[in-house]
């Protein structure tokens, strides 16, 4: 296509001004945002440099097939671009001032045709016009990194981050994408930590001079063991704000969202992680830690806790570099962690619409608390009542009222269930027995132990069911891989 | 149109046009397609059609599982599939297939592909005891959604006629963890008093994404065997498979081994380590 055609397709109506411009001719999407420079210069209206664009468009060609999610980000990048350079043509005429430079390389180049005709003007434009240089180095920034760092006229700071390909750059193979970040974000609990993926010290030094200073006050106090609700006290910050700073580095893939390190979270190897021979993350591993890494990753085939992995006789000297080692691999996401969700099934313990549960010789382990609870309702009927139940009626009457009658039925037929202070626990913890919420949260909410749970866990076993598995966090990290 | 009936050029074309337009318009949005016959002309069938996304590689040892209850008539397809649609049967790996219905594996891998683009098939991995599955999050959906719980139980059931209980199915299905094989989970809980089929149990997790089968990944580290004798060892070149990127199963397949014969083989041999994930 030539370039007549081209620009006159950009030069769009005044009416499609100030809006997404987006359009495809054969393979290539071309995306911008036209921005009009309305002519108010009334003060230098009869100086030379009188203004004769009414009109400028960055216009990004890209390929048609790209994804949805990319043009919009590139939509976004051009309207920034364009803010910036309106805003400097305001101030300073800048891109009159750029495009007269521009224009007289094209005249003379036009001129001097016959002398040689090989050199191209561009070359010649990128020497003389700063505009032009700027918006080579936003091509260059976009294809090296993803990112864009430039000031426009030497003044307004521009800075701009393609998700898709900054977090491909960090995780090879994977593609993350921007609503993948934004369902992240909004599970974001005071309970989760930032994990910084870069050294704190290089972090602080990339960031662009006139970035919050409160980014820089979180990024200093982050700590891969301590939970967003301490790093803000320890920042002296709000928590929203903290939540908003960490929602900002995991966009820029500059940090990841973990549960604090501790010596009881369970690791596994994550499904997504590249266990390919001969990668470069094996080669880097190598030369951070001089071990393999294959063989590192394999004692994480089976879940496994920080705890195991260090020997009683050695751990002065052993846990540093295995909490090292952790941490190198979960900032590149080999791993994940699993947690424990529990389920209240009570009725569902219950043999419904089966033949009758009287042949319990029969069926061994598990089925026989199911038969337990049909056959045991007898003996608890006759025995137990008359002396438990008016005081655990008045105990418990509340919170076990949003049961039905078989499940608080199921419930008081448990034995720990008649120590009054047990089922008080019991039924402070029933609302987040289903399946949503992992055991450290649940610590965390009501301010308990792990072994205090792991007891309720233990004595309530037979009308609750417990799972294994990685957090919804995890799953929105790697949903979209290959 | 034009030529039957002059819909541009007739007097009353306006009023025509329009109500043809609108035709569309409503048909096109409403049920995606639309037919349009003006005064007894030949009418013009329109259909939004819509275009999935070219489905992913078939491997050989794919396994591929019908998604609706019962496979799809024979007669409306090609002579090719017609052939292999009836090995379709959730056990059968793609090889299999092959040489089962005496069709070439290019040609299967294709008419998997084909069912696969009208989502007609999924693919799952080969049914052995010895694997491993997990849960995966979306396992708090068959906690909640009566639906899927009466579907499931259905599913799962060894008689179709007797429904298995929620009460049985929903800790099995928990009771799946990275340390337990199927073979495990079969001997704790007992399966035949429960009434549920462990293979169509299998089968609806991984269909509705309930779990997910743990791979292993044989790597090969030449390092770790240095100085040990060669008693055990893979010939040489069965080690190119071993790059992390090959599961169990694609090598049992392309190798001709079983599950059991490779576990054994990689045990007594040092210089291979094994990666789930």
């Amino acid at each position: 296509m030539i370039c007549s055609v081209l620009s006159n397709l950009c030069a769009v109506q005044s009416r499609l001004v100030g809006q997404k411009f987006e359009v495809k001719v054969n393979d290539v999407r071309f995306v911008g945002h036209p921005i009009s420079i309305q002519a108010d210069h009334r003060r230098t209206s009869n100086d030379e440099n009188k203004s004769t664009i009414h009109l400028f468009h960055i216009v990004f060609a890209l390929w048609a097939k790209a994804n949805h999610s990319v043009v919009n980000c590139y939509h976004d990048l051009s309207r920034r671009v364009g803010i910036a350079v309106y805003h400097e043509e305001k101030r300073c005429r800048y891109i009159t001032k750029q495009a007269k430079k521009m224009l007289a390389v094209h005249d003379d180049h036009a001129s001097s045709q016959q002398d040689s005709p090989r050199e191209s003007p561009f070359a010649q434009v990128l020497a003389t016009s700063q505009l032009a240089r700027e918006l080579k180095a936003v091509y260059d920034g976009l294809v090296q990194t993803g990112t864009v760092h430039l000031s426009i006229g030497g003044w307004i700071d521009v800075s701009f981050c393609l998700p898709q390909k900054i977090h491909k750059l960090h995780l090879e193979e994977r593609t993350v994408e921007p609503e993948d970040i934004y369902r992240c974000v909004r599970l974001l609990q005071p309970f989760h930590t930032l994990l910084l993926l870069e050294e704190q010290r290089q972090l602080v030094a990339s960031l662009s001079p006139d970035s919050s200073p409160t980014l820089r006050r979180l990024v200093r106090v982050a700590n891969p063991v301590r939970s967003l609700q301490h790093l803000a006290a320890d920042a002296d910050l709000t928590l929203r704000h903290v939540f908003e700073l960490t929602s900002q580095l995991v966009y820029w893939a500059k940090a990841t969202i973990i549960y604090p390190l501790c010596e009881k979270n369970i690791y596994v190897i994550s499904p997504h992680a590249p266990t390919k021979l001969n990668s470069k993350l094996a080669s880097d591993f190598a030369e951070e830690f001089g071990q393999n890494l294959h063989q590192v990753l394999s004692e994480y085939s089976m879940p496994s806790t920080l705890s195991q992995k260090v020997t009683p006789f050695s751990a002065h000297h052993q846990l540093p570099t295995k909490v090292q080692v952790l941490v190198w691999l979960l900032q590149r996401r080999l791993l994940m962690q699993l947690h424990c969700y529990v389920f209240f099934t009570p009725t569902m313990r219950l043999p419904s619409g089966g033949p009758a549960p009287g042949s319990r010789q029969s069926t061994p382990d598990s089925l026989s608390a199911a038969a337990n609870t049909a056959s045991d309702t007898s003996s608890v009927a006759d025995g137990a009542p008359p002396v438990s139940a008016p005081s655990l009626d008045q105990l418990a009457e509340a919170p076990l009222a949003s049961l039905t009658d078989p499940e608080r039925e199921a419930v008081l037929k448990v034995p720990a269930a008649k120590d009054p202070d047990k089922l008080r626990l019991f039924t402070r913890l029933l609302q987040y027995f289903n399946g949503m919420h992992h055991l450290e949260e649940i610590m965390y909410r009501e301010n308990l132990r792990r072994w205090q749970i792991h007891q309720v866990l233990e004595e309530f076993g037979d009308v609750l069911t417990t799972c294994q598995r990685c957090d919804e966090m995890s799953v929105h990290h790697d949903s979209r891989c290959d | 149109m034009e030529h039957e009936c002059g819909l541009l050029s007739a007097a009353d074309a306006q009023t025509k046009m329009a109500a043809v337009m609108e035709q569309m318009l409503q048909g096109l949005n409403s049920v995606g397609h639309a037919v349009l016959s003006v005064d007894g002309s030949v009418p013009v069938h329109l259909k939004v059609v819509r275009t999935p996304p070219a489905p992913d590689h078939v491997a050989d040892h794919h396994v591929p599982v019908w998604v609706g209850r019962r496979p799809p008539r024979l007669d409306h397809w090609d002579m090719t599939s017609q052939q292999i649609i009836p090995h379709i049967k959730g056990v059968a790996h793609v090889l299999k297939i092959s040489a089962l219905a005496d069709v070439e594996v290019q040609l299967v891998k294709a008419c998997v592909r084909n069912l696969l683009y009208y989502g007609l098939v999924e693919l799952t991995s080969i049914f052995q005891y010895s694997n491993t599955y997990v849960v995966t999050p979306d396992i708090t959906r068959l906690y909640s959604d009566p639906r899927l719980q009466d579907e499931c139980c259905r599913a799962v059931a060894r008689d179709e006629c007797i429904p298995a209980s929620m009460g049985n199915v929903f800790p099995l299905y928990c009771a799946m963890t990275h340390d337990r094989t199927l073979r495990d989970i079969c001997t704790e809980h007992n399966m035949q008093t429960m009434r549920v089929n462990e293979r169509k149990l299998v089968q609806f997790g991984l269909l509705r994404g309930l779990i997910r089968r743990v791979h292993k990944y044989p790597v090969h580290l030449p390092e770790l065997a240095v100085g040990v004798p060669l008693t055990g060892r893979f010939p040489e070149d069965a080690y190119r498979l071993f790059d992390g990127r090959h599961s169990y199963d694609e090598i049992c397949v392309r190798e001709g081994l079983s599950s059991k014969e490779l576990d054994d083989r990689i045990e007594r041999d040092p210089s291979v380590i094994v990666l789930r994930k």
